[in-house]
């Protein structure tokens, strides 16, 4: 039975009580942060748990021109935030629509979404190619760590005791950047079989620097360094592009996926990395209607 | 005569439905809504294994644990070969279920029944029960089923079928059909074109929305009653009587809300069960599915394999049809038989062709349980009849279209072969009443801008593509299924009108209710409906075979013409005339000189005032034919040559069911029939492991359309008239189900040139196939 | 453990079991309108508003929801004054079997609430997270333009034209034998 050990459940107001209560409660005590997740993963022998609904970590800020993300922010607020929308040509927010349903939205917060992923969870995945920059507090103080070395290993093995995710930080992005994503589901509302986010500065159709990044091949977004190399301070045009999306296919690991073979995903990740590379480095339209 | 031209009053009207505003309150009340004090909870231990005998069971841990009332094994209850399915007696099923048995085959099968105080102890419970399992091999391939070499899935002796077909559970199979018009091999020999193809159709869940969920009790004076999400309340009461050895005057059945069927509530899953339970302890009982058992445990769609053969001149008249189905009805036969027969009889009765045959085996196997979906077979066949008949057209260098208007019945055509296949015996030589096929082909070809657009797939990486199907459903169970109404009427002009006839969304109550008040002469509502309870309301069926509108329909509509009688003779009493004298116009009876009394006057006299009796009739009907409702559909989808997914753009469905007796209800069950047969082309399918075990049973992993995935869907209905239903009435409930599977497959072969014949098209095939024909 | 939620505008004190959802929690408490249907937070049948948002009410441990303000659709609207959206369900054929409704219209709420004029796209991503079986959704998404309309002009000052009562007998959005 679901919590058969369950004695206590606390709402703490700030921070410093919420880290307090988990810091005394170790292993025993659980934070919640949209609380969703029990459906996946069960909650059998936790003794308190410890809603963080209260704290004052719900807030979108525009900062030194980028964004400032409460930890329990919904990622309803994200999909219609227009500072979200402005950010990184609105990866983020077209992200966040694409997480689950309206009332999923309502629920799953940003934090959750980052510190407990599932091999389906979205915003590693664009945290990743933004270089976003997760703020955590604990017992110990304040500590950031880069989303290159959050997402390296599970991100909650990173955490010690008492820790608590409150904020992700999304840096400002040079003028002659430009960011895109891409998924693909078989129905509107469904667990991404695969995603890909690329962020790239360039200058005309060369390409300075780049991040490609795929998520729901594995459970923690990868980058593909083969096909980032295969374009980097080159020149773009469409056989270079047919040629980076190719090795990212083949440079991915694939976990298995009981809904499809490893090759799909690998020709999933094929067509997004071309497509996105398409409008994003060779200026080609396809309307938006027909992108996942 | 078409509805435009008949002047109805309530009939061929958007009436509100009757409860929904009820429903849009919140204040529906479905089954699992009600409890009664002292309920216990049901729970089945489901088995690991698709195919095992059970060696033991040790349940005395489970029995001991706090809040455990009872706990049930197959020695606990007695052992009576029933069927679940729930169709007219005696059941063209084969007796091959019992209700708790020694034996399981299917991963989810039911082992044993836990009786707790809550539903969660009751879990607890099973996983107390210690079983031995002696693991047999299994099947899972329907090609494999027959082989000698396959495990005998039914090796009890004391399966049988009752009535007189063959069944051979030694052989896995359940059912043989065979039917034969002409001579094929004459009209193969005939043609100058032919074309021959396999096609394989996919299991799928109904997922209605409400899970199933049953509630039985003892009433004051003793006897059993049960609440249930039920489509059949009256087969429900006949079974749970044969598997518990009582008696149908013991037991009442009473279906309230219910959350959607679709023919998945066709069947007795858990009434038995809180039965036992609450002839055990006295106590009401509940059991409720969680939706991982709807999927696992419930029942599918038939998984068929079919072979079509079809052959025309070079002109395009065809001249033979041949078409097999090899059915997967899993381990239990159910609706076996008569979901494969209805792969013929929706198929091959809607073409101009001398030589037809029809043949089918339905096998066993152990993954999950076959039994009614909407669409009924009917589904299957037409989703290779009408790719073969577009593969066909193509390679005759004809328009699909023109095919079709070439060689499709119209009205008052005669179809031998009904009388080699229909469900029910057909005397006489069975024809087709009302069809405006063609013209719906035609309204639906102008509506999508069939000849503009289609061949025209465009270049890059997205391509569009258009293609259309044509289909038909039925009517009712002529000879077999019967129906019956009852109504009384009130002081004030109202009437009760009480029928077994099964709401179960679709809008029976209030269609009903149009029907006699149309002949009453009041407004709808002014009928007060009341339906679905075995011991207050007279019998019916119950929801399926489309028969509800056309069979219930015409029973309503004759009780409300022995009512109107008798309110003619009151009248005309209390106007001092003869009855030949007045007529009932407006909720008036009226006499000559312009003299005229109320309804309400005429009920209250009858009641209180004078002579009084109860102003009352019932009547029965059964239907001497199943009137085809048709259809004809038009898609266009665009396709990602780079990753095979396939959009669909616009989707048009010309439809003919006569005269829709409320055509706001008849369109949502167009469209909603539409897109369930949508996501069943696209997205729906079960992914089995290596043993049988079903491994997405939840709507993560199984994927149904959401407002988001719908395309922009135009529904027409085209005028029609069906003399022998009521007021023109034939059905709409199922039909359109059937169009997408065909209509899709030929515009992705329009858009990028592959046709694909197993369904679904998720984008992977797609793309597979794609991949293939590029390769050469 | 006791919790303090307010239902539909009233303060109650209810003990929540550690194990159970909020909507077990609800149903427990006699909200029938709030439907099991899935679960998992999939199909919406459980939907309530939750302090303003519509969420699935099966996805939140009822011992974490304290002093939560619930709205469920009984609180939208009564047998003798209903809300627009229950008015234009009934309407436009948006109801079927039921069980997916009072979701559809919470939903529904929640968007007019935010966006009185929605588009059609608007609309369709407002429900994605009600899943229905009978409709095929063109009803619905009719009813809920139908009430946005009637909302929007019954906030507009006198002028305008006489809604038709409930239960009358109309095909608003689908003419009757024709095209639709």
């Amino acid at each position: 039975m679901r919590l058969s050990e369950l004695k206590k459940v606390s709402y703490p107001e700030t921070v410093a009580e919420a880290v307090r209560i988990l810091a005394e409660g170790d292993t025993r005590a659980l934070p919640l942060s949209g609380g969703v997740s029990f459906v996946f993963a069960p909650l059998k022998s936790v003794e308190e748990l410890v809603s963080l609904s209260r704290l004052p970590l719900s807030y979108i800020k525009e900062e030194k021109g980028g964004l400032r993300i409460g930890a329990i922010t919904p990622v309803a607020d994200l999909a219609v935030s227009r500072a979200a929308e402005k950010y990184g040509d609105g990866v983020l927010a077209r992200t966040a629509r694409r997480i689950g349903s309206t009332l999923n939205r309502n629920l799953i917060t940003v934090g959750g979404n980052l510190v407990q992923p599932f091999i389906w969870s979205d915003l590693p995945t664009v945290a990743l190619v933004l270089d976003a920059v997760v703020v955590i507090q604990g017992p110990g103080g304040k500590r950031t760590v880069k989303a290159e070395r959050f997402f390296a290993r599970m991100p909650k093995q990173l955490l010690k005791a008492g820790e608590l995710v409150t904020e992700v930080i999304f840096p400002s992005l040079p003028k002659n950047s430009r960011t895109a994503c891409e998924q693909f589901g078989l129905t509107e509302v469904d667990f991404a079989y695969l995603k890909t986010a690329i962020r790239l500065s360039r200058t005309g159709k060369k390409c300075l620097d780049l991040a490609i990044v795929i998520g729901g091949a594995t459970i923690l977004p990868q980058r593909a360094p083969g096909a980032e190399a295969a374009l980097k301070g080159k020149t773009a045009n469409q056989v270079l592009v047919n040629e980076a999306s190719e090795i990212a296919a083949e440079e991915i690991r694939v976990q298995r996926d009981i809904r499809c073979s490893e090759d799909y995903k690998r020709d999933l990740a094929r067509a997004q990395v071309r497509g996105i590379l398409e409008r994003i480095l060779l200026d080609q339209k396809v309307p938006e209607w027909k992108l996942f | 005569m078409s509805a435009a031209k008949q002047k109805f009053h309530q009939v061929n009207t958007g009436v509100d439905k009757v409860d929904a505003l009820g429903l849009a309150l919140g204040q529906g009340r479905f089954t699992d809504d009600y409890s009664f004090p002292g309920m216990l909870h049901g729970k089945l231990l489901r088995s690991p294994h698709a195919h095992a005998r059970i060696k033991s069971i040790k349940t005395k841990a489970a029995a001991a644990l706090p809040g455990v009332a009872v706990v049930f094994t197959h020695r606990d209850v007695p052992r009576i070969a029933i069927t679940t399915a729930g169709q007219g007696f005696p059941e063209p099923s084969p007796y091959d279920e019992f209700i708790l048995d020694n034996k399981v085959r299917f991963v989810g099968d039911k082992v044993a029944l836990v009786a707790a105080e809550t539903a969660e102890i009751a879990e607890e419970a099973l996983k107390l029960i210690e079983v031995e399992y002696e693991v047999l091999p299994a099947v899972f391939d329907p090609r494999k089923s027959m082989r000698s070499s396959s495990p005998v899935i039914h090796d009890e002796k004391d399966c049988e079928i009752v009535i007189p077909v063959p069944y051979e559970p030694e052989k896995n199979r359940v059912a043989r059909v065979d039917a034969v018009v002409g001579d094929v091999k004459r009209g193969v020999a005939e043609a100058e074109m032919t074309v021959e193809d396999e096609f394989e159709n996919q299991t799928a869940s109904h997922s209605a929305m409400e899970p199933h969920c049953a509630i039985s009790r003892l009433d004051e004076n003793g006897r059993l009653e049960i609440i249930s999400t039920t489509q059949v309340p009256f087969h429900c009461r006949r079974i749970v009587c044969r598997a518990l050895n009582l008696a149908p005057r013991q037991v009442r059945v009473i279906k309230p809300r219910l959350g959607g069927g679709f023919g998945g509530k066709q069947e007795v899953l858990l009434e038995p069960y809180v039965s036992l339970i609450t002839l055990k302890t006295g106590r009401p009982a509940k059991m409720r599915l969680t939706r991982r058992e709807v999927f696992v445990s419930a029942r599918v769609r038939h998984n068929m394999i079919t072979k079509v053969q079809v052959a025309a001149k070079k002109d395009g008249e065809l001249t033979a049809i041949d078409l097999y189905a090899l059915s997967n009805t899993g381990p239990y036969g159910t609706h076996g038989l008569t979901v494969a027969s209805n792969v013929g009889t929706r198929t091959l009765t809607m073409f101009r062709c001398p030589n037809l045959r029809f043949s089918s085996d339905v096998v066993y196997t152990n993954l999950s349980v076959s039994g009614a979906y909407r669409g009924y077979g009917g589904t299957q066949g037409i989703l290779a009849t009408a790719i073969a008949m577009d593969d066909l057209a193509e390679r005759l260098g004809m328009d699909p279209m023109d095919f079709y208007l070439k060689n499709v019945i119209s009205g008052g055509t005669e179809v031998p072969i009904l009388k080699e296949l229909g469900e029910g015996p057909v005397l006489g030589q069975p024809h087709i009443g009302s069809c405006e096929l063609a013209a719906c082909i035609r309204a639906g070809a102008e509506a999508i801008g069939w000849k503009e657009n289609r061949g025209r797939p465009g270049g890059g990486r997205f391509r569009r593509g258009m293609g259309m199907a044509v289909m038909m459903q039925g009517s009712s169970i002529p000879y077999i299924d019967m129906a019956s109404a009852f109504i009384k009427m009130n002081e004030d002009g109202s009437f009760n009108l009480l029928m077994g006839a099964t709401e179960i969304g679709q809008g029976s109550d209030t269609v009903l209710s149009q029907i006699a008040a149309e002949v009453l002469t009041v407004p709808t509502e002014s009928i007060i409906p009341f339906s679905s309870d075995t011991d207050l309301t007279p019998f019916d069926v119950g929801a399926y075979a489309s028969s509800t509108t056309y069979l219930s329909g015409m029973a309503v509509k004759e009780t409300a013409e022995k009512v109107k009688e008798q309110i003619l003779e009151v009248g005309a009493k209390m106007l001092g005339v003869k009855k030949e004298q007045v007529t009932l116009e407006g909720g008036r009876v009226r006499g000559p000189k312009k003299k005229s009394v109320t309804l309400a006057e005429i009920g209250s006299r009858a009641l209180y005032q004078e002579e009084q009796f109860q102003i009352a009739a019932t009547a029965s009907r059964i239907s001497h034919e199943s009137p085809p409702p048709f259809a004809a559909h038009f898609a266009e989808v665009e396709v990602d040559r780079a990753t095979g997914k396939v959009r669909v753009l616009r989707y048009v469905q010309a439809v003919d069911c006569g005269t829709p007796i409320n055509p706001v209800l008849a369109r949502g069950q167009a469209i909603g029939a539409l897109i369930n047969g949508l996501s069943y082309a696209l997205t729906e399918r079960y992914i089995y492991s290596k043993k049988g075990v079903m491994l997405n049973p939840n709507y993560g992993y199984y994927k149904i359309y959401s407002s988001r995935d719908i395309p922009e869907i135009t529904t027409i209905f085209v005028p029609s008239y069906e003399e022998t239903g009521p007021f023109g009435a034939k059905s709409v409930g199922e039909i359109c189900i059937s169009g997408p599977l065909p209509a899709i497959s030929n515009a992705i072969y329009d858009a990028v040139d592959v046709r694909l014949h197993r369904t679904p098209f998720t984008p992977d095939k797609v793309l597979e196939a794609i991949q293939l024909r590029e390769r050469g | 453990m006791e919790i303090v939620l307010t239902i539909n505008g009233e303060e109650k004190r209810v003990d929540a079991r550690p194990s159970e959802t909020l909507l077990d929690l609800l149903r427990r408490l006699g909200y029938q309108s709030v439907k099991f249907g899935c679960g998992e937070g999939a199909c919406g049948s459980c939907t309530v508003i939750m302090d303003g948002r519509p969420v699935n009410s099966c996805l939140v441990l009822a011992v974490t929801a304290d002093r939560r303000k619930i709205l469920t659709v009984d609180g939208l609207g009564t047998r003798q004054a209903p809300h627009p959206l229950q008015t234009a369900f009934v309407e436009a054929g948006a109801v079927q079997c039921g069980f997916c409704t009072p979701g559809m219209i919470l939903s529904s709420w929640a968007l007019l609430e935010k966006t009185p004029n929605p588009s059609e796209e608007e609309i369709r991503l407002a429900l994605d997270g009600n899943l229905c079986r009978c409709t095929g959704y063109v009803q619905i998404i009719e009813a809920v333009k139908l009430a946005a309309g009637r909302m929007r002009r019954k906030k507009k000052p006198a002028g305008k034209k006489k809604k038709p009562a409930p239960g009358k007998k109309k095909t608003p959005a689908g003419k009757k034998g024709k095209k639709s």
